[in-house]
């Protein structure tokens, strides 16, 4: 016949009556129904555009390294922009990632202001080198090269997506670069929550 | 005067924040770009990787939600374990059903996966984790009565079966359980595939069980394996996958190769049929797999990476297919506007019971408008989004979303027999507290497909 199970033994012998004995139940067989329940555990979520709550700023993440000069910039992102700190929480939370952000001119030849270089190294870990030029839009630049840090632990392919039709990735300079319209929507979006934080006078 | 003037200024701001909330709710017909609601609840799901099976089912009903989650939602859950919970919509409380009992047999305190829940809710069938007599972890099926209280692990005949069983699913009316095993000690006789697995129906009634994947004549393959069950609302019919050649009459050569491919097993009249073919009844060139079926059995979705199953289809990737049992004929659903494969690949389809319905997975950037989108439509998250068709409209909408497309992964959908309730997992944050990098369901209440718009919003509306 079948094996048992019950979350009271009474009640367990009342409907079977083949119950294991109540002294082979575990402690939490005989715990209280309401122990069985979760009440405010679900929430209702509606797209709200309005300010984020008062939050702590959380910390930098540690494997991210930043000059000093770009520091306090990031900070302010931290406690500004909801999006921005998850993008930091998804860098934290990846351990074999390291991020570097610096100045940087224009690494390559078409004039852009950011740009990261990502190695996967044979011993697993990521390395991403941010470079940012100065004088750039710095709230805009670094979630967007964020962005495209999160694309890669997503594990996203980008030369294929960069080969079909409306992906919203692009290839550039002969397939060795790749523009993403998700990077660009993900640092508008910390730009403006930045923004909005700051006329607030919240950041 | 003044008391007055501030008495009506007062009902007037009243009356504008109940009409604001109405137009937030759905109520109304309200502009077309009124945000959606999604019910949330935590799974904490740690996995690095997305997950990509469904880890929710909705009842028939509507109202409950059988869920995993990795998070203590309730004082009882006391592991760090996987656990089955159930969302009840109508009290927006959450219950914790997994539970393991015996330590004897359990190999952690609780553990409980594939959940799925029959129509009104009252049983519930999961895939759990035991210790056979030699200490071996095995997979078992758990079937639970939530009105009575009680959690059964499947037995035959007082055996434990000799092999894992998985993939459970019950019958919407709660009478049968159909799952997946690799135990040879199920049904009388030899097992002819020995400890590849088979697909079993158990009646729960008389606790009678029979092998599903068999074929026309009622024969086992020696050769393949079958898993992945679907079931009609009453169980007569059974959706599965299949390595074995099972259709009748048999293919005139077998295969060079196993190739998985669905099948649909007519218990009453003992016909097993193949559903993964083309309209002119060509066989697939690639694999198809995870059926879902309609509540009358007459329709089965699935995900198939052949070419072949439809014309259009030129992505090389898999891709969501609809078969009408009646009329014999496959149709491609994870298509552009324009009917063409779509950019990426599609999975994970779950079919409403009404079977107007289907949601399913996609990495596919062009689903819901293709070249020439408007940037506000946009889906440019480069991962997976929950997707909706409309086979009365024949048209694709993207429910995991804002009014803004979402960056963030959503996985694993799970639909109702109206087609008005859908769940799946996401990491898109549950509020701007959430920076786990984590998946969390998210239950979405839609318009029903048959009603107008504002009517069918405000009924969603009410539901919430």
């Amino acid at each position: 016949m079948l094996r048992v199970f019950c979350r009271t033994a009474a009640l367990c012998l009342a409907a079977v009556g083949i119950a294991s004995p109540a002294s082979a139940q575990p402690r939490h067989a005989r715990s209280p129904a309401a122990a069985w329940t979760g009440a405010n555990v679900v929430r209702v979520y509606v797209e709200d555009e309005t300010a984020p709550p008062e939050l702590a700023v959380p910390p930098i993440p540690s494997n991210l390294a930043l000059v000093p000069e770009y520091r306090d910039r990031v900070i302010s992102m931290l406690g500004a922009s909801p999006t921005f700190r998850r993008q930091c929480a998804r860098i934290a939370n990846a351990r074999h990632l390291s991020v570097s952000v610096a100045f940087g001119g224009s690494p390559g030849i078409t004039g852009d202001p950011a740009s990261t270089r990502i190695v996967f190294k044979p011993d697993g870990t990521i390395q991403a080198d941010v470079r940012i030029a100065p004088l750039a839009d710095l709230d805009e630049l670094v979630a967007h090269e964020f962005e495209h840090i999160l694309e890669q632990l997503d594990g996203v392919d980008l030369a294929a997506m960069a080969r079909r039709a409306d992906t919203g990735v692009r290839a550039i300079e002969g397939g060795e670069r790749f523009e993403t319209a998700r990077a660009i929507a993900a640092g508008r979006q910390v730009a403006q929550e930045v923004r909005r934080a700051r006329r607030r006078g919240g950041a | 005067m003044r008391a007055g003037a501030a008495a009506h200024e007062k009902d007037v701001r009243a009356v504008a924040a109940l009409a604001l909330l109405i137009l937030a709710i759905g109520g109304g017909p309200g502009p077309p770009d009124e945000p959606p609601v999604f019910l949330t609840v935590r799974q904490a799901n740690p996995r690095a990787l997305p997950v990509d099976a469904p880890s929710a089912s909705v009842s028939a009903d509507g109202r409950y939600v059988a869920f995993v989650s990795y998070a203590r939602l309730a004082a009882a859950d006391t592991d760090i374990g996987s656990d089955i919970y159930v969302l009840d919509r109508a009290t927006g409380n959450v219950s914790l059903e997994t539970f393991a009992g015996e330590q004897r047999v359990s190999l952690r305190p609780r553990d409980g996966t594939s959940p799925h829940i029959s129509g009104d809710g009252r049983f519930l069938v999961y895939e759990t984790t035991e210790m056979d007599e030699d200490r071996i972890p095995l997979s078992a099926v758990a079937v639970r009565d939530r009105r009575k209280g009680t959690t059964e692990l499947v037995r035959v005949r007082g055996q434990t079966p000799n092999g894992g069983c998985a993939t459970p699913v019950i019958s919407a009316d709660g009478r049968i359980v159909v799952f997946s095993s690799s135990a040879t000690n199920l049904v009388d006789g030899p097992d002819l595939n020995g400890s590849a697995e088979d697909v079993y129906a158990l009646e729960m009634r008389t606790g009678t069980i029979r092998r599903v994947s068999v074929d026309g004549h009622g024969r086992q393959s020696a050769l393949g394996a079958s898993y992945a069950p679907a079931a009609s609302d009453d169980g007569r019919y059974v959706a599965f996958v299949s390595t074995a050649a099972l259709e009748s009459p048999a293919p005139a050569k077998s295969l060079t190769r196993p190739q998985p491919n669905v099948y649909l097993r007519d218990t009453s009249l003992g016909v097993t049929t193949r559903i993964s073919v083309g309209s002119g009844g060509a066989a697939p060139d690639g694999n198809s797999y995870q059926p879902s079926i309609s509540g009358d059995g007459r329709y089965v979705a699935f995900t198939s990476e052949a070419t072949n199953l439809a014309s259009h289809d030129s992505n090389r990737a898999s891709d969501v297919f609809l078969h009408d049992v009646r009329t014999r004929t496959t149709t491609l659903i994870s298509r552009t506007r324009s009917g063409d494969s779509a950019n990426g690949r599609s999975m994970h389809p779950a079919i409403s019971g009404d079977g107007r319905g289907i949601a399913f997975q996609s990495d596919a950037s062009d689903l819901t408008c293709g070249r020439g989108c408007v940037s506000a439509n946009d889906d440019m998250n480069l991962v997976a989004d929950v997707f909706l068709f409309d086979r009365e409209s024949q048209t694709v909408r993207c429910i995991s979303r804002g009014r803004a497309a979402w960056l963030e992964p959503s996985l694993g959908p799970a639909i109702d027999g109206g087609g008005a309730v859908v769940a799946f997992s996401s990491r898109h944050p549950v509020d701007a507290r959430d920076v786990d990098d984590d998946f969390d369901l998210f239950v979405r209440v839609l318009p029903t497909l048959r009603e107008p718009q504002g009517r069918a919003s405000r009924r969603a509306a009410e539901r919430e």
